[in-house]
């Protein structure tokens, strides 16, 4: 993706962020619209101004590589995997509980990043789940949540 | 053919057993979970601390305090009103009046009091106002004077809009005929700390939070919101006094689901009816300025009624002048 | 009186218990601002029940050590894993992780770690001598005023995006709108929130700084193919300075340390805004500015001093008046009540056994914080020796039961994986993350004065000149807005050629 491609992406996501504001703050009272009208204006400058100036410098310098060596190139599959596999883990939690979707999060991130050996991803996978634990619940008092494991961990 | 009997005696011994276990063992057998809608630290967690020790000596069982604060504790009112187990074992510390006013003045916020079992109300910090040591205005009657010379002008804070403050600000304003500038703060101290400072000329506040300022002759209470005058500020004349039939402040007791068990209900009302009875309750509450105000089960829900009915007529009236027309 | 009681306070601290708990509360506190994401204040939070078992005055002291001791922890993460332990190391990465790159981590951390040191003791000193005089100038912050040192820290902005000044404009700009989402205090209704009630208080800026900064930092960790990220291998150098390395940075030292008492005692301000305060003062003290971001020892000392040195600032108030000074402060506060001491005035006199104590415990507590910071700086190499794939997973699981636990909400954790998406894109972009925190920081104070503000003067703008400490304020941060634009670069680049000319 050419650099000017991705500031304009950039842009149109701060121009929407910003209308979402500008928009609903119209129909507010004024007291209350008052501030993030003036900010959502000041986003929509700047937004403006940051496009202007990423055109001159292509301009300039006929396109800004990104990169510039290509074994520093971003391995796009792997991060768009992984943010998925975390998404997935943050959505999972709630519903099977910290126990069971920790270890498995763990488990299949390793694998797939072949981060280390199958003996070596289980250990860590299920020493770290039960530190974190331990370090949650009984050092700090903070809630973990357990779901289908809940009945097991009730005083 | 007995094989089978035996099997069926066992099995019906094992039934009796579990049944008999099931119905010696009464509630509670276990931890009792306490959500709190405000961070730790704040008036709610305090009540948390200053109850639950005598409550568990009163129940016999431990309390465990889970802080899920946000939307001035709507979130945990929603989730005790909607998702707790109604077992007994989920409780919430719940304030007045932002337990009523939070939905009164947000549609998007959902549960209501009709959907709580309220146990008991523990203390209610009464409304007072407050100015600076050094303000011009000596008596409440200065005070009124310049508010009825200067309608709108003289600016008082409050702990926020839908708080106590708030409220009690209207309903004085109602009472009286005068019109203050309102300037909501967020939270009772950077309120009273304006008004220590000059920057505004008085605040509601309550007597509790005031007091140790009050004490130090910082902060001078002009008038207290009481039924009749307090112990600790015996110079300072009640707003009924005045002829202002104002009586207000902030109310912090516990409540449940409502759909409890009947009998779980009244466990808990005899746990919070022995520790008012307790003197070593009365002195920790005395020694923390806290002003203990009991009010059990049917009375508790009735006194929240009561203040959602009132809320809701003094914000219908303002509603357009705050949010605009919807 | 006061000196009675400054003795008094002196032998109880130096009792066996209460310096076991000073001793224990620093240790913890290292521990748990070392942790990602676990900020001084959530550390004094979630070890506030740890205390009730204790005497009041040896509860209090434990958890201002804690306090104090997550300031520097703070600052281990940021150097080694360029993610800030605590939100007020976010400056501390700017410099302290180049540094470590280079090889030089152990320099990198004792900078921190001295750095604390100094701050911490200037500011209990502070706190010994003057609190009871000092107090008083709480009071004289009201709604005029706070909206000036808001005004003031947003032109911060300018001097921290390396690169284009617009960038880093947007970005705070970006924080400013996000700040507003939540109930607004003048008019009670709820704005921007989707109609969801997790967003009805805002967007919890721990959360969102989570997210900005440790999510990305996990993604990029992996990004690459391991042999060509480049990370903190080891610490191979000295923790413990030479003099020799230590005495240039005494200057900074000390400036960064006033810069952190001063942004303490003011009200609502803590180590997160004291420590660009002070990066941004130590990079335009500089004669070398383009060292600043690439691993400049004085971009290491400036903000690690200024947050320690917070400690003793925001406890002024809160001692002297009751008003906390931090939201660190703030839970100490309740922790005090919960003890059954009437936070106040009173705090100097009917409780003076307490609070005395608890002085000489916030002084003693830094010596305790240097001679454990070299020995659990040490066992910190484990951290960085693991495989980056390792730390990347560890990082994201250590993010989300952390965002989880602040509020005990799974809303949060998703609104902490949104903004780390953002903040990775960003990144890519070379827009700067740290505007926007300081944006999501100063953005509700700057909504919430300027309309108390308006209320109070009936809508005139003038109050805001008329009030002499808000415009000495408001006069500076033009000052140093014109500062940070190009326009008086030219005129400073001309000015030294024409002095140059005349020689």
């Amino acid at each position: 993706m050419g650099y000017l491609v991705q500031h304009v992406l950039f842009a149109v996501f701060t121009v929407g962020l910003g209308l979402y504001f500008f928009i609903k703050a119209f129909f507010m009272p004024s007291t209350a619209a008052h501030f993030p009208t003036i900010i959502a204006s000041l986003v929509f400058i700047l937004t403006a101004s940051m496009v202007v100036e990423a055109l001159r410098k292509v301009r300039r310098g006929s396109g800004v590589p990104i990169s510039k060596a290509p074994e520093e190139k971003i391995l796009v599959p792997r991060v768009v995997s992984y943010v998925a596999l975390t998404a997935v883990y943050i959505f999972l939690i709630p519903r099977i509980g910290y126990f069971v979707a920790t270890p498995i999060f763990m488990i299949i991130s390793y694998s797939y990043l072949r981060a280390l050996g199958t003996f070596k991803i289980l250990l860590v996978s299920i020493c770290f789940s039960i530190f974190i634990y331990f370090l949650f619940v009984w050092f700090l008092k903070l809630p973990i949540p357990m779901g289908l494991l809940e009945p097991f961990f009730e005083s | 053919m007995r094989k089978s009997r035996w099997i069926v005696g066992i099995l019906v011994l094992l039934v009796c057993v579990m049944a008999g276990q099931a119905a010696f063992a009464e509630y509670p057998t276990k931890q009792i979970t306490v959500l709190q809608g405000f961070k730790a630290g704040g008036g709610s967690d305090t009540l948390a601390q200053l109850t639950q020790p005598f409550l568990e000596k009163a129940i016999g069982q431990s309390f465990i305090n889970q802080y899920i604060p946000g939307a001035t504790g709507a979130i945990a009112w929603t989730q005790l009103a909607k998702t707790a187990k109604k077992d007994g074992y989920t409780l919430s510390i719940t304030n007045t009046p932002m337990l009523q006013t939070n939905y009164i003045m947000n549609p998007e916020i959902t549960y209501n009091i009709s959907e709580l079992e309220p146990i008991a109300n523990v203390v209610t910090d009464p409304g007072i106002i407050v100015v600076a040591k050094d303000s011009p205005y000596k008596t409440v009657e200065d005070f009124l004077k310049a508010a009825k010379e200067n309608p709108g002008k003289l600016t008082v804070g409050n702990s926020g809009v839908g708080g106590d403050d708030f409220f009690t600000t209207l309903i004085f304003e109602k009472a009286s005929g005068l019109k203050f500038q309102m300037i909501p703060f967020e939270g009772d101290g950077p309120s009273w700390q304006a008004a220590m400072g000059g920057k505004i000329d008085a605040s509601f506040n309550n007597l509790g939070i005031t007091y140790p300022q009050i004490k130090a002759g910082n902060l001078r209470a002009l008038a207290v919101f009481t039924e009749n005058r307090y112990e600790l500020i015996p110079d300072v004349p009640t707003a009924k006094e005045l002829g202002y039939n104002v009586v207000s402040g902030s109310s912090r007791g516990y409540s449940a689901p409502k759909g409890i068990p009947a009998e779980t209900r009244d466990t808990l009302i005899a746990a919070f009816k022995k520790m008012a009875e307790m003197p070593e309750f009365v002195k920790a509450c005395n020694d923390r300025a806290s002003i203990i105000d009991m009010k059990f089960g049917d009375d508790y829900a009735k006194m929240l009624k009561e203040q959602e009915a009132a809320f809701k007529i003094i914000w219908d009236e303002v509603k357009e002048q705050y949010q605009g027309k919807k | 009186m006061i000196l009675d009681n400054i003795l008094l306070g002196l032998t109880s601290v130096l009792s066996g218990y209460n310096l076991l708990a000073v001793a224990a509360g620093t240790g913890l506190g290292l521990f748990v601002g070392a942790m990602p994401g676990l900020s001084a204040t959530m550390a004094i939070a979630i070890l506030l029940p740890v205390t009730f078992v204790f005497k009041p005055e040896t509860g209090i002291s434990m958890l201002a050590s804690i306090y104090m001791g997550a300031m520097y922890g703070g600052s281990i993460a940021a150097i080694l894993i360029r993610t800030p332990g605590t939100p007020a190391a976010a400056a501390t990465i700017l410099d302290g992780y180049p540094m470590a790159q280079r090889g030089e981590a152990g320099r990198a951390l004792g900078i921190s770690l001295t750095a604390s040191f100094v701050g911490g003791i200037i500011s209990s000193l502070f706190l010994l001598t003057v609190a009871p005089v000092l107090g008083g100038i709480a009071v004289m912050f009201g709604p005029v005023e706070l909206f000036a040192v808001a005004v003031l820290g947003m032109t911060i902005i300018g001097s921290l995006s390396q690169g284009s000044a617009i960038k880093g404009l947007l970005a705070g700009s970006l924080g400013l709108l996000f700040s507003t989402v939540g109930m607004d205090s003048v008019t009670g209704i709820p704005r921007f929130t989707l109609g969801n009630i997790n967003l009805f208080s805002g967007i919890p800026f721990t959360v969102a700084l989570i997210g900005l900064f440790s999510i990305p930092q996990a993604i990029r960790l992996i990004e690459k193919e391991e042999s060509l990220v480049e990370r903190v291998n080891l610490i191979t150098d000295r923790i413990l300075l030479p003099w020799r390395e230590i005495r240039p940075l005494i200057p900074t030292f000390i400036r960064s340390s006033l810069i952190g008492v001063f942004t303490g005692i003011i009200p609502g301000t803590g180590g997160d805004t004291a420590c660009w305060f002070a990066y941004n003062e130590a990079k335009r003290a500089s004669d070398d500015k383009e060292s600043f971001g690439k691993g400049s020892p004085y971009g290491i000392a400036a903000p690690e001093a200024a947050n320690n040195a917070v400690v003793g600032g925001a406890l002024i108030p809160t001692i002297s008046l009751g008003i906390p000074g931090s939201s660190s402060t703030a839970i100490l506060l309740g922790g005090l009540m919960i003890h059954g001491i009437m936070p106040g005035p009173t705090l100097m006199t009917e409780y003076a056994g307490v609070t005395y104590t608890l002085l000489w415990a916030i002084f003693l507590s830094n010596f305790f914080m240097f001679a454990e910071g070299i020995l659990f700086t040490k066992a910190c190499i484990f951290v960085t020796r693991i495989s980056n794939k390792v730390l990347s997973v560890a990082i994201v699981v250590l993010c989300v039961i952390g965002s989880f636990a602040i509020n005990n909400n799974f809303f949060e954790v998703g609104l902490m994986f949104g903004f780390g998406i953002l903040g990775y894109f960003m990144d890519k972009l070379k827009i700067p993350v740290a505007p926007l925190v300081v944006g999501l920081i100063l953005g509700r104070m700057l909504d919430v004065s300027l309309h108390q503000s308006l209320l109070m003067s009936q809508g005139s703008w003038m109050i805001f000149l008329e009030n002499p400490i808000s415009a000495v304020l408001l006069f500076i941060a033009l000052f140093s807005l014109i500062q940070s634009t190009p326009i008086y670069g030219r005129w400073r680049a001309s000015r030294r050629k024409k002095s140059g000319e005349a020689r």
